[in-house]
């Protein structure tokens, strides 16, 4: 990061200097086998820090999300799937998710110790031991489960695990109005993905609007979700308990292959 | 605040050994079109780091969770028991000699099912199944007669 400094400031002492220089410079990035110069501007990483700030800060949210996902079929195109989601969320270790998806659906349930993940149109649950909070519980269930949770990095952002560290490439494209809020968007690159976030402007830096395009795959596959925020929000201890009806039955879940085999 | 960006494109080479991981291996019968890969969903992929040293080929299962099923056979049956009802991609229609150990991600028409000790078994045409989730999906695995 020193680095992109330094050249940043070359490029502002030429620029006041001599213009003649900047032609010249710029000429060369076009032409060179180097990609624009990348450069992570401290306003786009401030605004990541103190949204994940935020956001750790929050006892209670609900958040609902529309949301689509691109697999690649192995022809290789692109196959849009769209879903939306309700997360309920008492930190540091209580959480509620539903997802419809146009397809199909699925409720998960984490209540402090255990997650129980249920789909109520066939009536089948399986239940797996979690973590001590919702952010360990996200990760035990994406490494031991293959259970990836869509959002799961509203839990994570300003935690330490928090991967801003690894931003090769960061800046702001100004405001938009999402969900009737002012947002400021910002694009972010890392290894193999680049992503778009947008975030109220005021006192409740809250994501709009995250879109992530995975960039080492040819056809660019996408996730993006609008979220809806409210903060204003009562959560009774049922909301994470599952409780069984006459129609469902226990079933397995497969864990990933152990890290020792080879 | 704005400067000029060059949004030229970056020639990316996918290096991706998927083709090995045949974690869920789908009855191979069917037509239906696999996928291949699925984007992101998430930014903070530590899961993915963590387990990069050790081993290379379960982290892309473990990130890419959609990998190796059939395009659209993620699907609830909202209106028929599954058991009564084979739908039209990726059933196990025509299994005939399904291998123990062998996924599929619906079952045949005319199956039923029993429970044994405390497990709900299908049974088709003399081939057994236990419904497991495999992530988020719901998938039915040949197993021995119980």
């Amino acid at each position: 990061m020193p680095g992109h400094f330094w050249i940043n400031a070359v490029l502002a002492t030429a620029l006041m200097s001599a213009p003649g220089c900047v032609a010249a410079l710029a000429q060369e990035v076009e032409d060179g086998d180097a990609v624009a110069t990348p450069a992570v501007e401290s306003d786009a990483l401030f605004a990541l820090k103190r949204m994940g700030e935020y956001l750790r800060s929050l006892d209670s949210f609900e958040v609902a999300a529309d949301t689509t996902r691109d697999d690649v079929a192995d022809t290789g195109e692109t196959v849009e799937f769209a879903s939306h989601m309700e997360i309920r969320a008492r930190l540091p270790d209580r959480m509620r998710l539903d997802v419809t998806s146009d397809r199909n659906q699925r409720q998960y349930f984490y209540d402090g110790k255990t997650v129980v993940i249920y789909a109520p149109a066939v009536g089948a649950y399986a239940r797996f031991d979690g973590g001590p909070t919702i952010r360990e519980t996200l990760e035990i269930a994406a490494a031991d489960y293959a259970l990836e949770l869509p959002l799961a990095d509203l839990f994570t952002w300003g935690s330490p695990d928090d991967e801003s560290d690894l931003i090769t490439n960061a800046f702001s494209v100004g405001t938009a109005r999402i969900g009737g809020e002012n947002c400021e968007h910002f694009v972010f690159r890392q290894e193999g993905i680049d992503w778009q976030l947008w975030l109220r402007e005021g006192d409740a830096p809250l994501p709009c609007r995250l879109v992530i395009t995975t960039t080492d795959e040819p056809s660019l596959p996408r996730y993006a979700a609008t979220l809806d925020w409210n903060l204003e929000v009562e959560l009774s201890e049922d909301v994470f308990t599952f409780t069984p009806t006459d129609g469902s039955y226990e079933i397995a879940i497969e864990t990933t292959p152990g890290e020792d085999a080879e | 605040m704005m400067t000029p960006r060059s949004f030229r494109g970056r020639g990316i080479v996918a290096s991706i050994g998927l083709a090995a991981v045949l974690a869920v291996v789908s009855a191979s019968h069917v037509e239906a079109r696999k996928v291949h890969r699925s984007a992101h969903v998430n930014v903070n992929r530590h899961v993915n780091v963590k387990h990069t040293n050790k081993k290379n080929v379960n982290v892309n299962v473990k990130r890419n969770v959609n990998v190796h099923r059939d395009v659209h056979t993620d699907w609830d049956r909202y209106h028929y028991h599954p058991v009564e009802r084979g739908v039209a991609v990726g059933t196990a229609a025509a299994v005939t000699a399904a291998a123990i150990g062998a996924v599929v991600y619906s079952l045949p028409s005319g199956c039923g099912y029993r429970m044994v000790h405390g497990v709900r078994y299908y049974e088709c045409g003399g081939t057994w199944y236990e419904q497991r989730y495999a992530g988020s999906q719901l998938t039915y695995v040949v197993v021995p007669a119980p």
